[in-house]
């Protein structure tokens, strides 16, 4: 809270440190907002000189990383929703090859054997991409529960929702998944 | 993770897993797009951010006021032209005798030829009044031997109206009289043969 009245006070070193304390919770919440790296550092950038403006406003009556993310969100859905980022949607090819090489690497163990490396990277693709055919409202709060990085009440903040809605938007995003799954054959 | 290797429907390997294992595989994926490092140096990033947009509005400051004042003075400069006169440069007056109208057609002359002369009569009217007009050539240099004085507008006489004076009716003006039928006679057929 002292940093947070220090950088009230004008002291810039004050809010670098709160920068670099909450720039993780930050990144996060804006990459599963927008789902992009590259525009979730540029949102989390954004958030941080809105949130250094709005600084008098802020009276302590929540946490400041609360406070904080909540402008991240809002800044991630106002990025979401702006015409640009479609338009470098469609120019742009979409990193989704790169992530999934990734998390194919990721997901490899050498304790595994050949079958189960390919059908768990398999399945891991397969959850991914139909966590992305979610509806927003589901999607949303289960991403950002799902990173471990908020509490419930954090997320209920952000989202602007009910603590009570957020638990039951989450549970009914992994209900639908499992369906789905099921649906696919993945569930026994 | 528990795997059991069935073949789907789509050709491909879609193992049946316990309900506890794919709980954790959605666990694991969420986490996956999520769970990711800011880029080296955000708060870096931040930091130069914030510090180039407060430069920013210390060079905005006097460029909107060199803004502001050019704008008053190209203001100025409209309100003061704005008040000069605007036809100080030598007029040109054109004097063209107008085209006299066309000889009305004869009686027996069809209906749709009489209203082609008619409109080229006025046509001809217009063009003689268009080029009486008194042309000004645009100057800001006030030349006043060619400036041209119109006359004030001659005061109108206000027009007097009588007033009406309403008219009663009486009814005993009113006479009603009965309608007369005249009997009817009816004359029985002839019944001669032919």
């Amino acid at each position: 809270m002292d940093l947070v009245r220090l950088a009230q006070a004008g002291d810039s070193e004050a809010f670098g440190v709160l920068v670099t304390r909450h720039q993780r919770a930050v990144y996060r919440a804006a990459l599963a907002g927008v789902g992009s790296s590259t525009e979730a550092d540029d949102v989390a950038q954004e958030a941080f000189v809105a949130a250094y403006r709005k600084l008098g406003d802020f009276r302590g009556q929540a946490a400041f990383k609360t406070w904080m993310l909540a402008i991240a969100w809002r800044k991630a859905m106002d990025r979401r929703k702006s015409v640009s980022r479609w338009l470098r949607s469609v120019v742009v090819p979409s990193e989704s090859a790169e992530e999934t090489d990734d998390l194919v690497e990721r997901v490899r163990s050498p304790k595994r054997t050949q079958e189960e490396e390919i059908s768990g990277a398999q399945l891991q693709r397969t959850i991914r991409d139909l966590i992305r055919t979610l509806p927003q409202k589901l999607r949303d709060p289960l991403l950002l529960a799902g990173s471990g990085e908020y509490t419930y009440d954090q997320i209920a903040t952000m989202l602007e929702i009910p603590l009570g809605t957020v638990k039951w938007r989450v549970s009914e995003a992994r209900r639908i998944l499992k369906q789905k799954l099921a649906a696919l054959g993945y569930q026994r | 993770m528990k795997t059991n290797g069935n073949s789907d429907s789509r050709g491909g390997t879609s193992p049946l897993i316990a309900n506890k294992a794919i709980d954790d595989a959605i666990d694991h994926a969420v986490r996956m797009m999520t769970s990711r490092e800011p880029a080296p140096g955000l708060d870096g990033r931040v930091l130069a951010r914030l510090e180039q947009q407060t430069r920013g509005s210390v060079i905005t400051v006097p460029r909107l006021v060199a803004a502001s004042l050019a704008a008053a003075a190209l203001i100025a400069v409209v309100m003061t032209s704005s008040r000069a006169p605007v036809t100080t440069g030598p007029s040109i007056t054109t004097n063209v005798p107008a085209v006299p109208p066309a000889p009305r057609s004869p009686e027996s002359t069809p209906r749709v030829r009489e209203v082609a002369s008619g409109e080229s009569v006025r046509q001809s009217t217009r063009t003689a009044a268009r080029r009486q007009r008194t042309v000004n050539a645009a100057s800001l240099e006030p030349t006043p031997e060619t400036t041209v004085t119109v006359p004030a507008l001659e005061v109108i006489e206000p027009i007097q109206v009588t007033a009406v004076r309403p008219v009663s009716m009486h009814m005993s003006e009113i006479a009603i009289e009965p309608i007369q039928v005249a009997p009817l006679r009816v004359e029985p057929l002839s019944s001669t043969p032919h």
